[in-house]
């Protein structure tokens, strides 16, 4: 009887214990299945799924999504994702995908003109680069920094923030090395003083609060997200282009030598220089100050031997009005007034004549000296600024006969 | 102040230097220069590219000349380009590479100290090693530096090859000689009878002295001027008897009285709107005696100028007036007297 009834307790025990064991297993979370799940490219070790609360819990700021495995401070990571479990590594933000390009995208001449075309070495920004974001799945009002090095940096032992408000380089964190999404996908550019012609290349990690009184050194906000994937890209060469044409408009090319020829002079009207013999005068530049043309002239005149014609007049002066019968020869502006915003270029970029030159539709002329004379200058980068010319002259009855000629040149000027 | 006051100022100094964030030495644009702005077409180019930077360097800093990529450096090595910081106590040497590939010259620096920004950096080209492209254009230099620390210096400067910034220009000024022989006021042309300018001396007699008047004007843009000739066909004749002609050369005549047979002009000579005009030696020095104008070889120069003379359309200045003058005596032969004087203009050009 007594071993039956022992037998009978160590029954109960052993389902008991069982049942006890079979329990836990279907309730437990921490019960770790033994099959480790993996796909193509990434691996779940020793998983466990569990109930977990709700699909998707969430605040304004926070988001909790269903948890896969142990609640465990360890990762699963690669060099630009991790999975990790539990609630530190579900609110963390996620790597922001990275643009680094010259700005103005396909078109950098849109923001700091240049010579030549697309692609060349001096058209685009030379000390200045964008770089855009996509928050992939972050709200809205998550923070992001940006790093920059140069590209031979290996290990970003060199490594800056971009102060999104002056848009250089710091070389610590700070409230103004982070800013939205939003606010920084909308600066015309994201950096500048860069080093010219240099490879740089560009890194971003996202936070939802940047705690402005205290900057890790080193270290990372609990909230960070990894790094994005590394973008690089070039600034430009600086550059200024400067090319001549003597045609009917400004539209056609032609190649040096470039002649003006005036015929034969009158001294009962004005003479002009033929309508197919414009002077047309092309220039461009990457330079953020924009560039400077000059002219000087070989004579202070027409000339012949000792013989001259005067330029402006007989007296040098700085415009003549041949219209009045003054004896005398320069050049005007064929093209119309100032010249605002030709070519790609910033917005308020201005072209500004001489006014010695630039009495368009008279017979006044500017004078052309051998010391050289600003003919026109521009304010900001381009891509192509066009001023058309044309030459005057007059004489007297008394002038001398001859075969008289003249050279005018140009040279231009970036202001970097 | 105690040490304890002393090392917490100190430690707040710290700290907020620590949290202020630190910016790069800006990246700095520069003016470049070049030693030879303009150039022919394939042409060696031993001159100097130079820039004053506006960032400080250190060894092991970068300077990087980009020249244009058309221009032929097939033979360019490294001897042949240097750079030089003249004035600059601090700049030591440079360590050159030149790579034709990608069309650079790379100057790694060595200082004794941050270079200054005050004197220029001189890269100087040599052996004529780097020739100018065959295609006349303007075409750009290009230079960079890297002070190691993220800044530096650019710039650019165009060379001009092949005048291509130049526009040579070319005009005619004609040559002007016009000549007319107008009436005394000049305000028209001289009378004339079939189809011959005349000056009629009218009825002669022994109680008057009898003239005739004209202008010879002379328009030329010659610097040397022009001269007025003339030659006669005969002496004032009735086709058998010649009037007494008054003398050529340096005082001709006095003016004969009337009843005293003398033939011959007075001679004004005029202005000229640049220089002056002179008598030819026929008509030379009084402008008061009556002169011979009835020579039958010749030319002979009656007055030239210096310079370019432009009458304007009624000009009694820069004309010369001619009077034909004539008186004659009792035993003068009737009949009707004429001579033709041709005059001729010329200019040198």
């Amino acid at each position: 009887m007594h071993q039956y009834m022992l037998g009978k307790v160590i029954y109960k025990t052993i389902i008991l214990i069982v049942f006890s064991l079979i329990f836990f297993l279907v309730i437990d979370r921490n019960l770790v299945s033994a099959q480790t799940l993996t796909s193509p490219t990434y691996q779940l070790i020793d998983p466990s799924i569990n109930s977990g609360g709700n699909a998707l819990q969430s605040t304004a700021s926070f988001k909790l999504f269903e948890t896969i495995g142990d609640v465990d401070a360890a990762n699963f990571t690669s060099a630009t994702y991790s999975l990790g479990g539990g609630l530190n590594n579900n609110i963390v933000m996620t790597a922001p995908q990275i643009t680094a390009a010259q700005p103005g995208g396909a078109d950098p001449g849109t923001v700091c003109g240049g010579v030549g075309n697309i692609g060349d070495p001096a058209y685009g920004c030379y000390d200045k680069l964008k770089v855009t974001l996509a928050s992939d799945g972050n709200p809205t009002d998550a923070l992001y920094a940006i790093e920059v090095t140069e590209a031979s940096d290996t290990n970003w032992t060199n490594k800056k923030y971009i102060n999104f408000s002056t848009q250089v380089r710091d070389a610590s964190l700070s409230t103004n090395t982070f800013a939205t999404l939003a606010t920084i996908n909308a600066l015309t550019y994201t950096v500048g003083s860069l080093n010219a012609n240099t490879s740089y290349k560009f890194r971003s990690f996202a936070i939802q609060i940047a705690n402005s009184a205290v900057f890790p050194s080193g270290g990372t906000y609990f909230d960070q997200s990894p790094y994005s994937a590394t973008s690089t890209v070039s600034t430009k060469l600086p550059g200024i282009g400067l090319d001549i044409d003597i045609a009917a408009n400004s539209t056609t090319p032609t190649s040096a030598p470039y002649t003006v020829s005036l015929g034969a002079l009158s001294s009962s009207a004005v003479t002009t220089s033929p309508s197919a013999q414009g002077i047309y005068v092309k220039i461009s530049t990457n330079a953020n100050s924009g560039l400077t043309l000059s002219v000087n002239d070989s004579s202070n005149g027409l000339v012949e031997g000792a013989k001259i014609i005067g330029s402006a007049d007989s007296s040098f002066n700085n415009t003549a009005d041949l219209s009045t019968s003054i004896v005398g020869f320069g050049k005007v502006l064929r093209t119309g007034g100032n010249i605002t915003n030709q070519g790609v270029g910033p917005a308020g970029i201005t072209q500004t004549i001489s006014s010695n030159y630039n009495n368009f539709g008279t017979d006044t002329v500017g004078k052309l000296a051998t010391g050289i004379v600003t003919l026109a200058s521009t304010n900001k980068p381009n891509t192509l600024i066009v001023s058309g010319y044309d030459l005057k002259a007059r004489i007297a009855s008394t002038t001398p006969s001859g075969s008289y000629t003249d050279t005018i040149t140009y040279t231009l000027a970036g202001s970097f | 102040m105690n040490l304890k006051k002393l090392l917490s100022i100190g430690l707040c100094i710290f700290v907020i230097v620590s949290i202020l964030p630190i910016s790069f030495v800006r990246a700095a644009g520069v003016p470049v220069t070049l030693g030879t702005a303009s150039m022919a077409i394939s042409t060696a180019y031993n001159s100097t590219v130079s820039f004053v930077p506006g960032t400080a360097l250190t060894t092991g800093a970068t300077v990087t000349l980009y020249y244009p990529s058309a221009y032929t450096d097939t033979s360019l090595v490294l001897g042949d380009v240097t750079l030089t910081k003249t004035g600059d106590a601090n700049f030591t040497s440079a360590v050159t590479v030149v790579s034709t590939g990608s069309d650079t010259v790379t100057f790694t620096i060595t200082a004794s100290a941050p270079t200054n920004t005050s004197n220029a950096f001189i890269i100087t080209f040599a052996n004529s090693h780097l020739l100018t492209s065959g295609t006349g254009a303007n075409y750009t230099f290009a230079v960079t530096t890297d002070n190691l620390a993220g800044g530096g210096d650019y710039g650019a400067a165009l060379q001009y090859v092949g005048n291509t910034n130049q526009v040579k220009v070319t005009a005619i000024v004609k040559p002007i000689l016009t000549f007319a022989i107008r009436n005394t006021a000049d305000n028209a042309e001289q009378a004339t009878v079939s189809g011959l300018k005349t000056c009629a001396l009218g009825v002669l007699t022994t109680t008057t002295v009898s003239t005739c008047d004209y202008r010879l004007k002379v328009g030329t843009n010659s610097v040397s001027g022009y001269t007025i000739s003339y030659i006669s066909d005969t002496n004032l004749t009735n086709g058998t008897y010649n009037m007494t002609n008054a003398a050529a050369g340096s005082n001709g005549s006095s003016p004969a009285s009337a009843g005293t047979e003398q033939y011959g002009v007075l001679l004004t000579a005029g202005s000229n709107t640049v220089g002056s005009v002179s008598r030819g030696t026929d008509f030379l020095t009084t402008t008061t005696n009556i002169y011979q104008i009835t020579k039958t070889s010749g030319p002979n120069t009656m007055i030239s100028s210096n310079g370019p003379n432009a009458p304007s359309g009624t000009d009694t200045t820069n004309t010369t007036l001619v009077q034909h003058r004539a008186t004659i005596d009792s035993a003068t032969r009737t009949g009707n007297y004429n001579h033709t004087v041709s005059y001729t203009v010329s200019a040198t050009f």
